[in-house]
């Protein structure tokens, strides 16, 4: 080869490789039909996008299998409902044999991934704005909401997502995917993503941001910033910091009430799903129809005597359907398990042998019906709790009646003696009392298993507790108050050894 | 400076390597001769013409000369050759073109006298000389080739009479497996290269045609109610194809980096020579008849064959027919007046080709009309054709290539298949089908029209500045788009308003491509070459599918005459790809050679974190070759021995949305409730499926080229498998995306044989045989969610089982007499003394695809005139589910099953086993009613069919009027016979062969035989 053909040679290289270069720079893919993650980084997108990820969280709730249904089945809110899994199915967990909760763990997962990355988006498009902006707010107001019904479901969880490591959110290697995070760590991201919605919506606040599409049902950042401050107080309870707790209850208006709100796509709320639309769920023979009758925090009717004045909410596109009366022609599907569980009066022979008696909640009655995340009248509970565990009863009364008088109800006595939640009791002594109000102001909201958990609760009907089931196979009952990491996890993580599965 | 490669053997030009120089020796031989007259008073001279002795067809650029003299000439496009002024005596003739084996003769050389000496050539048992494309830089001789590469030639198609291209390859290139065949024009089959490529990615072949990309795999089929496709390949016609190129894998294809894990295929159009134009003109009649369908016992073959009567059984009279109230036979309602769904199609094509040019301008051009009718009307297949091939050689160290061509093909399909609409699912279930009063004619009102247009262009520009020193460009468009109509006219049976579906489908695939190769000799026996080359595809889809329905009246229409819109849907994506590649040869005394090379490659699907650093991924190789019997020690009656191995990785482009985040947009009717909804997680990690294959062989001719022999393994895994899986739900988004997760391995031997079994007196009688073992498995499907994956027609991919596999739960009892089935759902359930677990879906029955495929060609040339050719395959060692006679069965309409069926009715009525005492459980299980399952009815689908078989006579050149130099007349039948004991339809009917993973059979017409007669003409 001469010097020539050489310097040909290597530039004919050079230059074959530069192409090369030069396509790798080029290449793109187009596709079009969908929104890219590129489409969205547009101030005028910002509202849309944030009801997107405000659905994520509606998701966890709304399904037949959302965060109410576990919990329901799980605690005294299904108890006796007549339903084949309620309230029995809890006990099959005990030892892990089974993994229930894919749904819940992947939705309550996606919704605090989506508050978190919405922020990050939010930081881009709105700059400096974001820290005053109501959509950060209700942003990071997600992530927070998601990481407490997480910490109130399940005994412990594992991430790869959150806004960084810190004192609140854990070390690095709680973001590891293989590292199990316990219940107080989940609540501290909690209140970490609260914390931040507190303090963008305050600043919103104060800096006389206009509300987003003028929702102020979403956006409104007064409002969120008392959402924030409740939801500091639910984290903290449950990690035990009552101070805390009590100091960001005490912000709360008692008439204060913030929803999860529906997703745009519509989707059915599952109660509305399993009671109005197919028959299959009854409260009848459940505490509230027995114990609480009439209640109005735990509304529930007889079928053919719907009524409109115990309704929580009226949403929906699908009509008000309290006239329909559709309770007789519908079939339930829980005869077959009476075998089973031998303890129910189940649905299919409870048609037939008490006609009119198929009850519903009443509170639900249009398929995109939301949910309650916060109330001002949970944060005067969770006051009361603090003052009945100082030993303070006319405090505790006090705080009691101020949520009662919300709802028009009679104020209760000051109670003699504090108790214990111990069964049976009597149902007049301040704990029970507690245990009462909690139990009907959050019916069916999927709250109940903390409660339970952190107060090491048995069932109030009936007043058996569960762990009086007798040993089987897998040895002797154990009562578990919070569900293990979904199989769903179990399955396609990895570098996750989840006990008794793997 | 030499350069040793391009001369492979003393005395032969070699072809078109890089400067297109001896073509012109021919013409200039005859202009000679005209004015040579006065100076060879005393000398004479030998002419002739050079033919392939397998078709006819004249050879140009052919080398003859008289050995030991000076005296050569070459043959011209007309194959003709001329040798002037030889003096009188005897000399050999001797002709000498690679590829062939050089042929001598005799000849007695009279003053003024012009001897004739007609030769015909036949291919080198093994050739090492010939130039391959495909997976090299540019090109390279085979014997630089560590890699095996399937050939199929223009004469192997010539005798091939295959129903479509894809059909053509099956059994004759190894490494290739063919499966599906059908008696429905215009329907393609599959194609894999080496068995299951991949689980959610492209199984199918990348297919070249003259260096340029076209898209893979089938065209669009709109509603999907005919369930069987055209595929491009189908575009391409046979008698324009020089050769075929098959690279079967990953060892061969790295310089095609991402998109090549699957094979590549490369078509090679024919090219001009010069010359005078030589034209060909063919002309083919044909008559395609179905025979016998279903089971034979059913003389109506399942009412298809015959509907003028209905077979039914009894216990009492066997099986007889219906009869009316005056002893006839009852027809089905709507039987042709023909008594028969069926009919002889009649297939007829014309084509008529050209090629010639002078030293600077060469051309090829070829016009084809056809029309294949299908055995049910009114299904058939109309396609034109045009190609114009030129070839530009007047430049200065340049050399240019244009190629085009146009196809249209008006396909016309019937409604068929697993569907209520389709006529095989009516016709057989006579009065059991869904048309209304059992009129199965009125399934064809409903009409099925597609037209597809393709269109390829590309130029290719070689540069070679010195002889050592060559540079390729290439730069290719392919256009295609299909316009498919689905129409339920007003009144429709099974939709009075009348449908309407047009779906309009555009692909445009842009290739651009350069490549450079530098030999060097570095000392005299050792060589360098060395390439450089970079490539750039783009792949565009546009598509609108717009579905309507409510007509009001009769006659034709268009979407807007509908009432309602029902879907529609428009579909814009385009991918890019591209990258570089280097490679480095060594050759040692051109017999041993050592190559290696990378291939960097870049995709627009891949994530933006899988290639953050380098924006390439790189596929490496390597390969070595060496000729051992090139050497002097090597015993001379073993005249080739070649060992080849070859170490390569390529890959497989993830989809086009695994990388990108998505969202769709959800809303209730208050549009202020607009909100964005995740829909897709963006991988920012996805790349490429790799696989990475080592293979190794041997080339081998003995005994003066009687017998040749070839032989490869090769194992081949692939790992990063693009699997479709929800990442665990603690990384946000649960939402399946496609993930490089899966890994599963692949190995086979491939073997071919010729023997030439005699040779002399003008005839010559050769067999070829070739052999492939296939062995898929799937090592890990990447994510404990999944154990398998399942297809239908109880098609797996299952973790540690060949790939695809029939599973499903396994009969107990198969063979004990009147004994209902038992299943391993039963607890006491013992085979081969090991308790079987209940679970149902525990057993591996077989392979879905044939692991071992054979085929067996007998060439009889008999006195240079004859030629009668047969050619046979097989495919073995794999279970089919039989979806049609398990539906039948199951309702009481499967012919063979009316008996068992009766007694084990009567039976158990009367609680007396002994009225099915004769059965076994397994027909039992087949065939009663009440136990039909599944299972039952997966059998194995070995078969042999003779696939053609073909007796060509090439008329004396005497007979031929002066203008014409050659005539051939061939006879020629297809798929004559099948030996199975499958007791399907067919077991290559299958269900959408091409497009679905899961392999089933029925509802599919059986390939036709095809009886033909073509006449061939070169003038």
């Amino acid at each position: 080869m001469n010097k020539t053909e050489k310097r040909r040679v290597a530039l004919l290289g050079l230059v074959g490789i530069a192409a090369g270069f030069a396509i790798a720079g080029c290449v793109e893919t187009r596709i079009t039909g969908v929104i890219l993650e590129e489409d969205i980084y547009d101030r005028n997108l910002m509202v849309p996008f944030v009801r997107g990820i405000n659905s994520e969280l509606h998701d966890s709730m709304r399904d037949f299998s959302g965060v109410w249904w576990y919990v329901g089945s799980a605690t005294d809110d299904f108890n006796n409902d007549g339903l084949s899994s309620s309230g029995e199915e809890i006990l099959e967990y005990r030892n892990y044999s089974d993994r229930p909760g894919d749904w819940p763990w992947t939705q309550i997962h996606e919704a605090a991934w989506a508050g978190y990355y919405g922020v990050t988006i939010l930081d881009d498009v709105f700059g400096d704005e974001s820290p005053s902006h109501p959509l950060t707010a209700r942003s990071w107001l997600i992530s927070g909401w998601a990481e407490r019904m997480m910490g109130e479901l399940f005994c412990e969880s594992v991430y790869t997502y959150g806004p960084g490591a810190g004192p609140l959110m854990g070390p690095n290697d709680h973001f590891d995917g293989s590292r199990t995070v316990q219940i107080d760590s989940i609540m501290r991201r909690s209140v970490n993503a609260m914390r931040n919605a507190l303090a963008v919506a305050e600043a919103a606040v104060a800096s006389g941001a206009a509300i987003p599409d003028g929702d102020v049902r979403i956006f409104d950042p007064q409002r969120i910033a008392y959402a924030a401050h409740g939801g500091i107080a639910q984290a903290a309870m449950l990690m035990g910091d009552w101070d805390l707790a009590v100091q960001h209850a005490a912000q709360v208006p008692d008439d204060f009430i913030l929803y999860s709100h529906s997703d745009p796509v519509v989707e059915q709320n599952g109660w509305f799903d399993v009671s109005f639309q197919n028959d299959d769920f009854t409260l009848w023979n459940t505490p509230v129809h027995r114990v609480f009758q009439d209640d109005p925090r735990a509304p529930w009717i007889k079928c053919g005597e719907w009524r409109s004045d115990t309704l929580r909410t009226v949403h929906g596109s699908s009509g008000d359907i309290r006239d329909t009366g559709r309770c007789d022609f519908a079939v339930g599907y829980g005869g077959e398990f009476r075998a089973e569980s031998n303890r129910m009066p189940l649905y299919g022979s409870l048609k037939s042998e008490i006609p009119g008696l198929l009850t519903r909640p009443d509170g639900e009655t249009g398929e995109d019906a939301d949910f309650p995340m916060v109330r001002g009248t949970e944060m005067l509970l969770i006051r009361a709790e603090k003052a009945l565990m100082d030993g303070d009863l006319g405090q505790f009364a006090n705080l009691v009646n101020q949520g009662r008088a919300v709802y028009g109800m009679d104020p209760i006595e000051t109670p003699a003696t504090a108790g214990a939640l111990e069964y049976p009791n009597a149902l007049d002594d301040a704990w029970s009392i507690l245990d009462g109000e909690r139990y009907t102001l959050m019916h069916l909201e999927g709250r109940r298993y903390a409660d339970m958990r952190r107060w090491q609760h048995p069932y109030i009907a009936e007043r058996h507790v569960i762990n009086t089931r007798v040993s089987d196979e897998n040895g002797p009952s154990r009562v578990v108050y919070c569900m293990p990491i979904a199989q769903i996890e179990c399955d396609s993580n990895p570098n996750l050894t989840c006990p008794g599965v793997n | 400076m030499s350069v040793h490669s391009f001369a492979p053997h003393p005395g032969v030009v070699p072809r078109a390597r890089w400067k297109a120089t001896s073509g012109g020796l021919g013409v200039m031989a005859l202009a000679l001769a005209l004015l040579a007259g006065p100076l060879s008073a005393q000398t004479g001279s030998v002419t002739g013409t050079l033919v392939s002795g397998e078709t006819g067809e004249p050879l140009s650029n052919v080398v003859v000369f008289l050995d030991d003299t000076d005296h050569r000439a070459t043959s011209n496009n007309q194959g003709r050759y001329l040798i002037l002024n030889v003096p009188p005596g005897e000399y050999e003739v001797v002709a000498q073109l690679i590829g062939l084996r050089e042929e001598r003769q005799t000849v007695t050389v009279t003053a003024e006298e012009a001897e004739l000496v007609d030769i015909s050539m036949y291919p080198q048992a093994v050739e090492l000389e010939g130039m391959v494309v495909t997976g090299t830089a540019i090109s390279a001789q085979k014997r630089e080739v560590g890699n095996s590469i399937s050939l199929v030639t223009a004469e192997e198609l010539a005798f091939a009479g295959a129903i479509n291209l894809e059909d053509a390859l099956r059994g004759r290139a190894l490494g290739v497996s063919v499966t599906g065949a059908s008696g429905t024009a215009g329907a393609g089959s599959d194609i894999l290269l080496r068995g299951t490529n991949s689980v959610n990615g492209r199984n199918r072949p990348l297919i070249y045609i003259d260096g340029v990309r076209m898209p893979t795999g089938t065209l669009e089929d709109a509603t999907g109610e005919a369930y069987e496709h055209a595929t491009f390949l189908g575009s391409i016609r046979e008698e324009d194809i020089e050769r075929i190129e098959v690279i079967k894998g990953a060892a061969a294809s790295s310089l095609y980096g991402t998109d090549a894990s699957a094979g590549v295929i490369q078509v090679f159009t024919k090219r001009g020579a010069p010359g005078a134009p030589r034209w060909t003109m063919n002309v083919n009649q044909a008559i395609a008849r179905a025979g016998h369908v279903g089971p034979a016992i059913d003389p109506t073959g399942l009412r298809l064959n015959d509907c003028t009567r209905q077979l039914t059984y009894s216990i009492e009279q066997g099986y007889h027919y219906n009869l009316d109230e005056q002893g006839n036979f009852i027809a089905d309602p709507g039987c042709p007046a023909s008594g028969t769904w069926l009919r002889d199609a009649h297939v007829q094509d014309y084509s008529l080709s050209v090629r010639g040019g002078s030293e600077d301008v060469t051309y090829y051009a070829s016009g084809a009309y056809g029309v294949t009718e299908g055995i049910v009307a009114p299904n058939e297949s109309e396609d034109v054709n045009v190609r114009a091939n030129f070839t530009f050689s007047g430049f200065e160290n340049f050399k240019i290539n244009i190629n085009n061509f146009y196809t249209r093909r008006d396909i016309i399909w019937i409604p068929n298949g697993d569907n209520a609409e389709g006529l095989m699912f009516n016709v057989a279930r006579g009065d059991q089908g869904e048309t209304p009063d059992n009129d199965d004619a009125r399934v064809l009102d409903l009409t099925q029209d597609q037209v597809v247009n393709h269109f390829n262009t590309s130029a290719n520009v070689a540069w070679t500045p010195t002889a050592n020193f060559r540079h390729e460009v290439t730069l290719g468009l392919d256009y295609s788009n299909s316009h498919y109509i689905t129409q339920r006219p007003w009144l429709f049976w099974n939709n009075p308003l009348g449908t309407r579906t047009v779906d309009i489908e555009n692909r445009r695939v842009i290739t651009l491509s350069y490549a450079s190769t530098y030999l060097h000799e570095l000392t005299d026996d050792l060589t360098s070459t060395t390439s450089v080359g970079v490539q750039y595809n783009q792949n565009e889809h546009l598509g609108n599918r717009t579905d309507v329905q409510g007509f009001i009246g009769p006659g034709d229409k268009v979407l807007e005459n509908a009432a309602d819109v029902t879907n529609y849907n428009e579909d814009r994506n385009a991918t890019e790809g591209g990258g570089f590649f280097i490679q480095e040869q060594f050759g040692w005394k051109n017999r041993f050679f050592v190559n290696g090379g990378v291939r960097a490659d870049t995709h627009s699907s891949f994530g933006e974190n899988y290639t953050r650093d380098t924006r390439f991924t790189i596929y490496p190789k390597a390969q070595a070759t060496y000729t051992v019997s090139d050497h002097d020690f090597w015993p001379i009656w073993w005249e080739t021995f070649r060992l080849r191995t070859a170490y390569g990785q390529s890959g497989e482009a993830p989809p086009a949305n695994g990388s990108v985040t998505t969202f769709q947009i959800g809303s209730l009717a208050d549009e202020n409730d607009l909100g964005f909804i995740i829909l897709n997680l963006a991988n920012l990690g996805l790349g490429p499926e790799r696989t990475r294959e080592y293979e190794a062989g041997f080339d081998a001719s003995l005994f003066d080229g009687i017998l040749a022999l070839n032989g490869t393994y090769y194992h081949r895994k692939t790992f990063d498998g693009l699997i479709y899986a929800a990442p665990p739900p603690s990384n946000g988004v649960n939402e399946s995306i496609p993930q490089n997760i899966g890994t599963w391995d692949s190995r086979g031997v491939e073997i071919g044989t010729d023997f030439l079994i005699f040779e002399g007196f003008d005839s010559r009688v050769s067999i070829n045989a070739n052999y492939q073992f296939i062995q898929d498995k799937m090592i890990d499907l990447g994510s404990p969610q999944f154990d398998q994956f399942t297809f239908n027609y109880l098609n797996r991919y299952r973790r540690g089982q060949v790939i695809p596999a029939l599973i499903g739960k396994k009969m107990c009892n198969p063979d004990e007499l009147g004994t209902l089935p038992i299943y391993t759902d039963d607890e006491n359930c013992v085979l081969d003394g090991v308790e079987i677990s209940n679970h149902p879906d525990t057993f591996f029955y077989a392979p879905s695809r044939p692991p071992h495929e054979a085929s067996l060609g007998i060439r009889a040339t008999l006195f240079n005139n004859f030629i009668f050719d047969v050619f046979g395959v097989a495919q073995m060692g794999h279970w089919l589910y039989d979806d049609m006679a398990q539906e039948l069965a199951a309702d009481g309409l499967w012919p063979p099953c009316w008996p068992i069926n009766n007694a084990v009715n009567a039976g158990v009525a009367a609680e007396d086993p002994s009225l099915y005492a004769q059965y076994t459980a397994k027909e039992i299980g087949q065939c009663w009613e009440s136990e039909s399952d599944n299972e039952d009815w997966m059998e194995p689908a070995d078969y042999f069919r003779l696939q053609s078989a073909s007796l060509s006579y090439r008329l004396p050149r005497d007979w031929l009027p002066s203008r014409f130099t050659g005539a051939t007349v061939q006879f020629r039948a297809t798929n004559l016979f099948m030996i199975t004991n499958f007791s399907g339809l067919h077991p290559d009917a299958l269900i959408r062969p091409a497009q679905q993973i899961g392999r089933g059979n029925g509802y599919i017409l059986p390939p036709a035989r095809h009886f033909s007669v073509n006449l061939r003409l070169n003038f």
